[in-house]
């Protein structure tokens, strides 16, 4: 409980000095970042949620294990050594398409699982319910910017509009989405 | 980035509409501000929806990413006045009712009607995605419509162009679990 009211900073610095609770402020740590690192890793891997799976844990471990040897300098400004980690491991899988590998799947499943991953907070079926309730060029601009990837100039071409106006509609889409989701 | 991330800024970065800048931005912030990404999380899970969601009907795009990701179990192609037999699919993939040869040349939108088979309309689909060139809709059957829909029913595709609206084509189909 105690932990909870630490900085991420505190934490680490623990977690680098050997401190006696480290076990308790690892634990801490990896339930603060495990999901900021999915996040990016959905973002950044085609909301692919097993790779996000992936990074995530695969950055955690990394986090961890540099913490341990001290090769985090800035440890107050851990927020930036974790964003740098998702960075890179994200680069390596997009070119490897590669998955973690089960030595490291087994050790990071045992800090991880602290906090319920993002994807499961809303229901699919649901979503695709209220994507079909939409009026019909909000529901199109929805999937042309997250299923086809087209930018505002593409997306404003196809639906016969401006890309300043795809924004708007865009904004005024996610807000009908997320009051059917209820999310 | 000092200030708390809006929903707006947020979901323009997922629909990928922020510049490579921007984007470095919001990151560092997100990594920074444990209430920001705690906020966030709910619209991360909607974006990784959406980008998942198969919609009632499919632009050629989506049904090439479903062929690919091997979530299609039938194409069911139909002609005009067609009326098939088609198993619903497992749970996981998706029929797609494949239906062509209609004249869409002149069609400006194309709206689909599904009937029960006295033609009482069930659920209207407006300005959906076709191929004109191809005379050609793509509807994506799941298997929990079962459900949700009378197992026969029939399919009307009506081309509207200016104010002008008419019925292109019909085609019946027949589920079976």
């Amino acid at each position: 409980m105690e932990l909870e009211a630490e900085s991420e900073g505190e934490l680490a610095r623990r977690i680098a000095g050997g401190a006696d609770d480290r076990p308790a402020c690892e634990a801490e740590l990896c339930r603060r970042f495990l999901n900021r690192a999915r996040l990016y890793g959905l973002k950044h891997l085609r909301f692919d949620v097993t790779a996000a799976e992936d990074l995530s844990q695969q950055v955690i471990v990394v986090l961890l294990e540099a913490l341990r040897a001290g090769r985090v300098e800035e440890l107050e400004r851990v927020d930036r050594f974790m964003l740098g980690t998702c960075r890179n491991v994200a680069h390596s899988m997009r070119r490897a398409q590669g998955r973690l590998d089960e030595t490291r799947r087994r050790l990071s499943s045992e800090l991880a699982g602290a906090s319920t991953p993002p994807w499961e907070l809303v229901e699919s079926r649901r979503v695709e319910e209220c994507l079909a309730a939409l009026p019909p060029r909000e529901s199109r601009l929805l999937l042309l910017l997250f299923q086809e990837g087209a930018t505002a100039a593409e997306a404003a071409e196809k639906l016969g509009t401006t890309p300043g106006n795809v924004r708007v509609m865009h904004h005024r889409a996610i807000a009908r989405l997320r009051e059917c989701v209820g999310t | 980035m000092t200030e708390h991330l809006s929903r707006d800024r947020l979901a323009d970065y997922l629909a990928g509409l922020l510049d490579e800048s921007e984007n470095d931005e919001l990151e560092a912030h997100l990594f920074s501000c444990p209430s920001c990404a705690l906020e966030s999380e709910r619209l991360f899970a909607l974006a990784a929806a959406i980008r998942e969601a198969v919609p009632p009907v499919l632009t050629a795009e989506r049904f090439e990413t479903l062929s690919r990701e091997g979530r299609i179990a039938e194409v069911n192609r139909m002609s005009p006045g067609q009326i098939a037999e088609v198993r619903f699919p497992p749970p996981d993939k998706v029929l797609v009712h494949r239906l062509g040869g209609s004249d869409l040349s002149r069609a400006g939108r194309v709206d689909v009607d599904l009937c029960d088979l006295r033609g009482d309309s069930l659920l209207r689909m407006e300005d959906v995605p076709f191929d004109a060139a191809r005379g050609e809709v793509l509807l994506a059957c799941q298997r929990h419509f079962a459900a949700l829909f009378p197992h026969d029913g029939m399919f009307r595709l009506e081309v509207v162009t200016g104010d002008r609206r008419e019925e292109a084509s019909r085609y019946t189909v027949r589920h079976r679990l």
